[in-house]
């Protein structure tokens, strides 16, 4: 079989079409939805400690991270329609909701009612969790936990009365530009 | 001499291949996701899957999600080693002329 150099380069051209845009259509789901979503849950959340009585701030974080996590299920359910990956799938979601069930025990069993402290509690726990996924999954992921986990350490030692400040924009802002930038990476 | 594997040259195996190779190994993706972007009819979409099926390069799994019976397809990794095959003779032919051009 003979083609012609043009007609070579034009397989290839749609070759190149098509896998970017399967891979816009991953990319249009999953890790970057998730980033970009928690991290304006944070940027509520952070700001509502500074701004907010410490009992506004609590229902605040409960709705905000309850809309959370809904978007997230939603948004989980309609990926796994059109791609799915056996057996990871079933593992990530129940690692979260894992991951949840210990986080609310981890809150009641420390027995603080510091609102900051509690924020800080489950950030520092969620990061843990991303540095696990991202050795796994995605390597990136690892250092968004990282860098996140020792910004939410030094603000808390070093600038404690700016630590929500702090924590809802370079935190929430840390998720949710690095959600962005892996949505466009991957297009 | 060319190295263009018959099966997978023709334009709608080609698109169908290239889209399941862009997928992560373990990864498997729904017929009518396909169909959609691909923008081809089902019955098109089936005739050449199971082409490729047949050539071992496509795996194709029913399941139920919910009560809706789905159809997942994958690239096997004999398919996508034919496929990887298939781009390496295309840009031989494109360097090939290449070196050959005045």
């Amino acid at each position: 079989m003979e083609i012609s150099k043009n007609e070579a380069q034009d397989y290839l051209e749609t070759i190149r079409t098509v896998q970017q845009k399967t891979r816009r259509a991953i990319a249009n789901g999953g890790a970057p939805f998730y980033l970009m979503i928690w991290g304006v849950v944070w940027l509520i959340g952070f700001l509502s400690n500074q701004y907010l009585s410490a009992q506004v701030a609590g229902q605040v974080w409960a709705v905000a991270s309850a809309a959370g996590v809904i978007a997230s299920f939603v948004k989980g359910w309609m990926m796994s329609r059109s791609i799915r990956r056996p057996g990871l799938d079933a593992r990530v979601g129940l690692f979260w909701l894992a991951w949840l069930v210990y986080g609310f025990l981890l809150v009641w069993l420390s027995g603080s009612s510091n609102v900051t402290a509690i924020s800080l509690m489950i950030t520092v726990f969620a990061m843990f969790v991303y540095i696990i996924m991202g050795l796994w999954l995605w390597r990136p992921l690892a250092w968004i936990g990282v860098f996140v986990t020792a910004v939410a350490v030094a603000a808390y030692l070093l600038l404690p009365n700016y630590v929500n400040l702090i924590m809802a924009w370079i935190g929430g802002g840390a998720l949710f530009f690095s959600g962005l930038d892996m949505r466009r990476h991957w297009r | 001499m060319s190295n263009l594997n018959s099966v997978i040259h023709q334009p709608v195996r080609l698109r169908i291949m290239a889209a399941l190779s862009a997928l992560p190994e373990d990864a498997q993706l729904d017929f009518v996701a396909l169909r959609k972007m691909l923008d081809l009819t089902d019955g098109n979409l089936s005739v050449h899957l199971r082409k490729l099926e047949d050539a071992g390069y496509v795996q194709v799994e029913k399941a139920f999600v919910g009560r809706k019976p789905r159809t997942y397809l994958a690239a096997t990794p004999e398919g996508r080693k034919a496929f990887a095959e298939h781009v390496q003779a295309l840009q031989a032919i494109i360097q090939r002329n290449e070196t050959n051009a005045p």
